[in-house]
């Protein structure tokens, strides 16, 4: 079968293409069937018998599958006064087939330029905690270490001592915020601890906020290192899931749960907040605004895991994530 | 903050042939620390270096008496570079300073036997001397 064949099977999925084959061929009342370029079904248990005519399905100036169209009982004469009409709709059916695939690729597009976007992010968030870190908070300490110096060259009694002082108590403070700041963009003890001493110190720092909901953290099983990627995208998963839970659902508990199982890395995040109304569709969620729960869903599909979530009105939210066990951290997930 | 873990400082070492290596990559940082402990009076001979591997092979070479070790460094991590040390010299003292939340540091900075850490948040030349006074005299 050939490559676009192969690609347009995929996307459309078997189970599509055999709905579509059996409207066509009521809609034209004429043995239809899709196939590869030379002719061979793409359903493999269906057949048109003697073909009668096929029009190409392109994407991109490309033929990527043919409709093929067989003989039926209709007399010939019949047949030949229809011939024109039927191409047409031929032609236009072929036309829909193509563009339910180029949406599909498009789909796929979208969910890919996503998770570049996010990882683009990530990337960036990293080089800024990074240069906050390296520079700006090494050049703040040393311009507290050098005012100190000098502050011992002047001595107490000096006229601009006290403003020296001063200037040095500004400079930690603004050493502290900066490096607050860098923490909150990436946490550095995630590339070198991983991820049960950051989400530790996460959830400290989580609970110094004005109203900040009780928060359980549990671990089962024996903590292991993941790749950077999965680490990374459990931490955010926690952060997005406990700051929606204080933000939006304004709970009073948290629970976070994280397992270390032989086969895999499970997540589960529980609150008691105000919890909301989950659609069927999943895919929705975009467009009722739930983009923080889009985003976590996206994090754990682009490190190979999966993402579940389950909430009611008034009966709080849980967050599930399961990622398989990568046995080599170094190797990339 | 700071915080030492009761390893064995330097005891009846002749004060003038104290060598104090400083690991940091910001020359700046660096060079505060070298005139602070160049003025103090234990006349610290300083020696510098950037990255944990000049550090190692400082060590080898020169045998300081005391090491102060940023943990962020380009490469080798000064963690790491710490239980490397350790390993070949266990009664050498490193002290950690860090720019890093200290708290987050501590436990596995005791783990690796380390003398102490501080952040260099709260440094000042008064608590280094302290510091450096108390690895010297016990």
């Amino acid at each position: 079968m050939a490559e676009g064949s192969d690609s347009f099977t995929a996307l459309v999925g078997l189970a599509n293409l055999e709905q579509l084959q059996q409207a066509f061929e009521e809609m034209c009342q004429l043995p239809v069937v899709f196939t590869d370029l030379d002719h061979h079904p793409l359903l493999t248990d269906t057949t048109v018998g003697p073909l009668r005519f096929s029009v190409p399905i392109e994407s991109n100036g490309q033929t990527i599958a043919r409709l093929a169209f067989g003989q039926s009982d209709v007399a010939p004469k019949v047949m030949r006064a229809v011939a024109a009409t039927l191409q047409t709709i031929a032609n236009l059916i072929a036309q829909q087939a193509a563009i339910a695939y180029q949406n599909k690729i498009l789909s796929q597009q979208m969910v890919h330029l996503s998770i570049g976007v996010t990882q683009a992010h990530e990337e960036e968030r990293h080089r800024i905690a990074r240069e906050l870190h390296d520079e700006i908070t090494q050049g703040l300490s040393s311009i507290g270490l050098g005012l100190d110096l000098v502050m011992m060259d002047l001595g107490g009694e000096h006229a601009v001592y006290s403003a020296l002082e001063q200037l040095q108590i500004q400079a930690t403070e603004l050493t502290r915020q900066i490096r607050r700041m860098s923490q909150d963009l990436r946490p550095p003890a995630l590339d070198n601890f991983g991820l049960v001493p950051s989400l530790r110190q996460y959830i400290k720092r989580f609970g110094q906020q004005k109203q900040a909901p009780t928060v359980v953290f549990q671990v089962e099983g024996e903590m292991y290192r993941q790749p950077p990627d999965i680490e990374l995208a459990i931490f955010r998963v926690v952060q997005e899931a406990m700051n929606n839970a204080y933000k939006h659902a304004r709970a009073h508990e948290i629970t976070v749960t994280l397992a270390f199982g032989e086969e895999s890395l499970d997540l589960s995040v529980v609150d008691n907040g105000r919890g909301f109304e989950l659609g069927e569709d999943l895919s929705l969620l975009a467009s009722e605004g739930h983009l923080g729960l889009i985003g976590m869903q996206e994090r754990m599909a682009a490190v190979g895991g999966r993402w579940q979530v389950e909430s009611n009105p008034q009966q709080g939210c849980q967050i599930l994530a399961h990622c398989p066990r990568v046995l080599d951290p170094s190797a990339p997930s | 903050m700071q915080d030492t873990f009761g390893v064995a400082p330097l005891s009846g070492v002749p004060m003038q042939a104290l060598t104090v290596l400083v690991v940091d990559d910001h020359s700046v940082f660096r060079s505060c620390v070298r005139q602070l402990l160049e003025r103090s009076d234990h006349c610290w001979r300083v020696q510098e270096a950037q990255s944990a591997e000049e550090c190692l092979d400082l060590v080898h070479r020169e045998c300081p008496d005391l090491i102060l070790m940023d943990i962020n460094l380009p490469g080798q991590d000064g963690l790491t570079a710490t239980r490397e040390i350790l390993k070949h010299y266990p009664q050498l003292p490193i002290l950690i300073l860090t720019s890093l939340e200290v708290e987050e540091y501590e436990e596995e900075a005791k783990a690796l036997g380390a003398l102490g850490i501080i952040s260099k948040c709260d440094l000042s030349v008064r608590k280094l001397e302290d510091l450096m006074a108390g690895v010297v005299h016990g």
